[in-house]
């Protein structure tokens, strides 16, 4: 806190992440900060939302605050608490509130995981107003020109129970991310996990066959990050099949008709 | 060690015992002695013995002769380690009753037969499945029991326990008490006793594997077709696949094809299926073809589907291959040069001196760039048809069958519109799968829905069933057509459900319940409490801090308590849950499951497992005879528990009349809206769409209802619904929102998708 260079400097990203962008998105979130519009990222688990935000930060050139969101998380794990020392109580400010004092992307990853009555805490920063007040300590921060709100939202299953409010839904630009498509699926997949485009075409094509499966038996079919894992494996010196197994088939379902199935596709398409 | 004593005090006194009714048979006596020495030092026999006394001494009681009990002697003695001697023992009490009925040498021929066929029945249970099938024969048909145990190894290997017992009954049944046609059947030479023989194994298998071959097929080819079960038509020529609007009809057996292989060959069926749903987009005008023609043409097409198929995934060719088997040695007939062309087609490896072969093979390579087009098919097929028609080789219509086996039939690639002097063989094509599809129809194999018997008729022609209740409320209904709500347009009629005579008993499932119940347990939603004065939190606990702060100036150095923190509360939730009883609930599914008996599981489930977790659950039912007589049933009260008046509620409960659901839904909130909780739920369980005898549009009802759902979310009440069978329940989303709505089409899985909902609440 003393430094506040320093202190941003630790969230700031040096090296270009490698990011493969699927339609427009770059654009439109390019244009959504330059009026610093909250943005919600929405999208299945594993298909690049994190690694977009990461290598959107370093093309904006600014410091990137992520907090992964759970059912525990509570408004102060966001905004700050007192703490006590020798002196007496300090302030300790939350990730949030850094961020919104010194001017960083903000990233809530998971928001629904949240409780609702955590998730308020963003509203008055994601209007007109752009302040957060810091009710326990009796201050209102008034948000850095440079800081930006973005919240990552997968809407599943459970979706029907945990859901955003209407209210907090409504403040954001939302971008909607998909599994990548075939061609640039397999770019990805065979950059990030260093295999032959050959192999990656495989694992792309096993992917697109088990996402047949959605609600019929998965809630999700293998995702982008599961083929880089795959690929990982396999470029280790694992079979594929193997790799497969423990990567796709083991962590994705624990029916055993379901694996069946998995195994079926696996074997089709090798 | 006292027990031990006891055990092994009570095994001698058996022994003699035994010694004792033996005495006078010296020579039973002493093989009964020296096999009773052997089992002795059997660990697993150990404390047995008693038993295995008592069943030496059925069987020799029973008059059966020497030769009887030494064979059983030595079963007992051959006894297999990993098989129960639960078993043992019970084959040695069934043999006993085998021979009252049916005479020693019977009970002599099943002893030898059993112990031929235990590797067989590894299977929990199915020992006692065949032995209490046998009784049952030897019972109501002594004579034939001979009969079926001579065939005992033959009779199991192909239909397993369950299948064999299955055939039983079925034969006691159709033979009706007469023992001529009994003999026919259990010998086996009556044609119904091979049908149901043959039903028992693939029923098995279709059954067993029918949910993996649906995923397959939606995963390979993102195609959801309905799977039925083709039955064998009593013809020597096999079954086929076959492949209708939406239909994947699959044989009910391959014959040559068990277990593993079964397997296998159901999947490459359905692989193939799925190439001709993706890839045979057009139908091929039958015209003037002959059958020969049809056949080749079919036979391409197959083998470009595979082709097209195995470009994306290959490794299906390791699934198709091994059944085709066809080699160049084979004869040169029409049918068997066709079986080596469809694997010269998808064999890259196969090799076929044959210059017709060859020639196919050419013709459909040289095709490569337009083996998207399925006119390919025809072309080629035909030029080959050509072919065999100059070579003179007969092709017969008749015994045609496709080959390999995992292939359908292919009539589904053919519009036979109406030709009124089309060639009659192919005539005879069309019109055998015609037949064969309506016999299904009349056998109930068919899995067509059915048009469902006018609500309003039911409703009407059903007798009142329930007491009336008593007018509690009156409430509003939209009327969407006019756009007003008219104000007190329903009645409800309440009651507490008439308990039946006989509490339900409640799932003994134990470990699922258990697992259950730690879910709820461990679940926490509700009011947040605050712990004052813990080591760490989200904010200062003033008062503490204070405390604490003079405590260290003081010099006193206390741990500093001074946080405080939010944690979930005791759990709470109210929910009620609204049981559809309307005349429909009646119906049954395959298995004769009704709807009602799964929705009363269901919530009887639940509400066991919601009071263990101290939660509020009330049940209630509902249907409905015309706007003025809404009834609305009590099963159980928010405050009341499973206890015995209760369960024997939920026992007496029953379906008649329609389903006013709007009005129940508003009734229900009602009861809601009174309790106090974090979070209140209600949750629907139904079969179908509203519908009364006086709303003949089946839109009113429904729009009413969601507007009762969407009144009642805004009073903060959650609604959610599931819809069970398998209806479309195309109103369940617009009534209570996409999310919001659940489709149950197997119906035994409601309780797990209830208690899978409720978890999810408790999250
Ligand atoms: N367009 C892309 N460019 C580069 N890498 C990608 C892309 N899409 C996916 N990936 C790869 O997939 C992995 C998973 O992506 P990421 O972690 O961003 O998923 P996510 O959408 O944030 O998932 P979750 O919702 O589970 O957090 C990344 O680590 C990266 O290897
Ligand atoms: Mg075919």
């Amino acid at each position: 806190m003393s430094n506040p260079g320093l202190l941003l400097d630790q969230y700031r990203i040096r090296d270009e992440p490698y990011y493969r962008p699927l339609r427009d998105e770059v654009e439109l979130f390019s244009a959504a900060y330059a009026s610093r519009m909250p943005v919600m990222l929405k999208g299945p688990t594993g298909c690049g939302k994190t690694r977009f935000i990461e290598y959107m930060a370093w093309r904006l050139g600014r410091p990137l605050i992520t907090v992964a969101c759970h059912e525990d998380m509570t408004a102060a794990d966001l905004v700050g608490r007192w703490l006590l020392d020798a002196q007496g109580t300090v302030w300790s400010d939350g990730p949030l509130t850094t961020a919104v004092r010194l001017g960083a992307i903000c990233y809530l990853d998971e928001i629904v995981e949240a409780r609702q009555d955590t998730t308020v805490v963003i509203h008055p920063l994601t209007d007109d107003r752009r302040v957060l007040p810091l009710e326990k300590r009796g201050e209102l921060i008034h948000a850095h020109s440079d800081f930006q709100l973005v919240i990552s939202y997968n809407p599943g299953y459970q979706s029907a129970i945990k859901d955003l409010k209407e209210s907090t839904k409504q403040r954001f630009a939302a971008l909607d991310f998909g599994y990548p498509e075939h061609a640039v699926e397999i770019e990805v997949v065979s950059r990030e996990a260093g295999i032959a485009p050959e192999i990656a075409d495989l694992l792309v094509k096993i992917a697109a066959h088990s996402r047949n499966l959605k609600g019929q038996g998965l809630d999700e079919g293998a995702s982008t990050r599961m083929l880089v894992n795959a690929g990982r494996m396999i470029g280790y010196g694992i079979s594929l099949d193997k790799a497969c197994e423990t990567t796709i088939v083991v962590p994705l379902t624990d029916d055993a008709d379901t694996r069946n199935t998995l195994r079926d596709v696996i074997s089709a398409c090798a | 060690m006292a027990i031990a004593q006891i055990s092994s005090l009570e095994n001698v006194r058996s022994g003699r015992r035994l010694a004792a009714l033996l005495r006078g048979h010296d020579d039973v006596g002493s093989a009964v002695q020296a096999t009773r020495a052997t089992l002795e030092r059997r660990p697993e026999l150990v404390g047995r013995l008693v038993i295995w006394d008592v069943a030496v001494r059925d069987l020799f009681e029973a008059n059966l002769g020497e030769a009887v009990v030494l064979n059983f002697l030595r079963l007992s003695e051959h006894w297999p380690a990993q098989h129960s001697v639960h078993d043992l023992l019970a084959i040695g009490r069934a043999v006993a009753d085998i021979g009252r009925g049916a005479g020693s040498r019977v009970a002599h021929a099943t002893l030898t037969e059993l112990s031929k066929v235990l590797p067989r029945l590894a299977g929990a249970g199915e020992v006692t499945t065949v032995l209490a099938a046998l009784c049952q024969l030897a019972d109501a048909g002594p004579e034939s029991v001979g009969l079926a145990v001579s065939r005992l190894e033959q009779l199991l290997g192909h239909a397993g326990a369950e299948g064999f017992s299955a055939w039983v009954s079925a034969g006691l049944r159709a033979s009706g008490g007469r023992a001529a046609r009994r003999r026919a059947y259990f010998g086996l030479e009556d044609a119904l006793s091979a049908r149901v023989l043959a039903l028992g194994r693939t029923g098995d298998d279709f059954a067993r594997l029918e949910k993996r071959l649906a995923a397959t097929m939606v995963a390979l080819w993102n195609r959801k077709p309905r799977f039925r079960k083709l039955a064998i038509p009593p013809t020597p020529v096999p079954r086929r696949t076959s492949l209708a609007a939406g239909l994947v009809g699959l044989p009910e057996t391959f014959a040559g094809f068990e277990g593993e292989r079964a397997e296998s060959i159901y999947l490459a069926a359905v692989a193939h299926a799925g190439a001709h749903l993706v890839h045979s987009t057009v139908r091929f005008p039958v015209g003037r073809l002959k059958a020969l023609q049809i056949a080749l043409v079919s036979l391409i097409e197959d083998a470009r589907v595979e082709t097209l198929a195995l470009r994306e995934m290959p490794g299906l060719r390791r699934l198709w291959l091994p059944f085709h088997t066809a080699a160049p040695s084979g004869q040169a007939t029409a049918a068997g040069l066709m079986t080596r062309l469809a694997r010269a087609l998808i064999d890259p490896d196969y090799q076929d001196p044959d210059a017709w072969v060859a020639k196919g093979r050419a013709l459909f390579a040289a095709a490569s760039d337009r083996w998207v087009d399925p006119a390919i098919s025809r072309e080629i097929g035909g030029l080959l048809g050509n072919d065999i028609g100059q070579m003179r080789l007969q092709f017969n219509a008749k015994s045609y069958v496709v080959e390999p086996s995992y292939r359908d039939d292919n009539l589904a690639l053919w519009d036979f519109g109406d030709q009124p002097d089309a060639p009659s063989e192919t005539i005879d094509l069309a019109v055998d799968s015609v037949r064969i599809e309506r016999r299904e129809d009349a056998n109930g194999h068919s899995t067509d829905d059915t048009a469902k018997p006018d609500e309003t008729l039911r409703a009407r022609a059903s007798a009142v069933a329930l007491p009336d209740g008593l007018p509690v409320a009156t409430y509003p209904e939209w009327d969407y057509a006019a756009g007003i709500e008219r104000m007190d347009w329903t009645t409800v009629l309440e009651a507490d459900a008439a308990p039946s005579g006989r509490a339900l008993d409640l799932p003994t499932d134990g470990d699922a319940m258990r697992r259950i119940t730690r879910l709820t347990r461990d679940a926490s939603i509700g009011r947040r409490l605050r712990h004052k004065a813990q080591r760490e939190g989200d904010a200062l606990d003033i008062d503490a801090t204070i405390a604490h702060m003079i405590a260290r100036r003081a010099g006193q150095a206390g741990e500093p308590r001074v946080y405080q923190r939010d944690a979930p509360g005791p759990r709470d939730l109210a929910i009620l849950l609204l049981l559809d009883l309307s005349q429909s609930t009646a119906d049954r599914d395959r298995a004769g499951r009704t709807v009602l008996d799964v929705e009363r599981k269901a919530a009887a489930i639940m509400a066991a497992a919601v009071e263990t977790a101290n939660d509020a659950i009330a049940v209630h039912g509902f249907n409905s005879d015309g706007r003025e007589r809404v009834r609305y049933l009590r099963i159980k009260g928010f405050d009341e528990p499973m206890d015995a008046v209760v369960r024997a509620r939920f026992a007496g409960i029953s379906s008649s009349h329609s389903t006013r659901l709007g009005t129940a839904l508003r009734h229900a909130g009602s009861y809601l809206g009174e309790r106090r909780a974090f979070r209140k739920v209600l949750l629907v369980l139904s079969d179908g769409e509203p519908s009364d005898i006086d709303a003949p549009d089946p839109q009113y009802l429904t729009e009413d209802a969601r507007r009762a759902v969407q009144q009642l979310r805004r009073r903060g009440i959650d609604i959610f619904a599931f819809g069970i069978g398998s209806g479309r329940f195309a109103r369940l989303d617009r009534i209570f929102g996409e999310r919001r709505a659940f489709r149950v089409p197997r119906i035994e899985v409601l309780p797990q998708r209830v208690m899978q909902l409720y978890t999810e609440l408790k999250k």
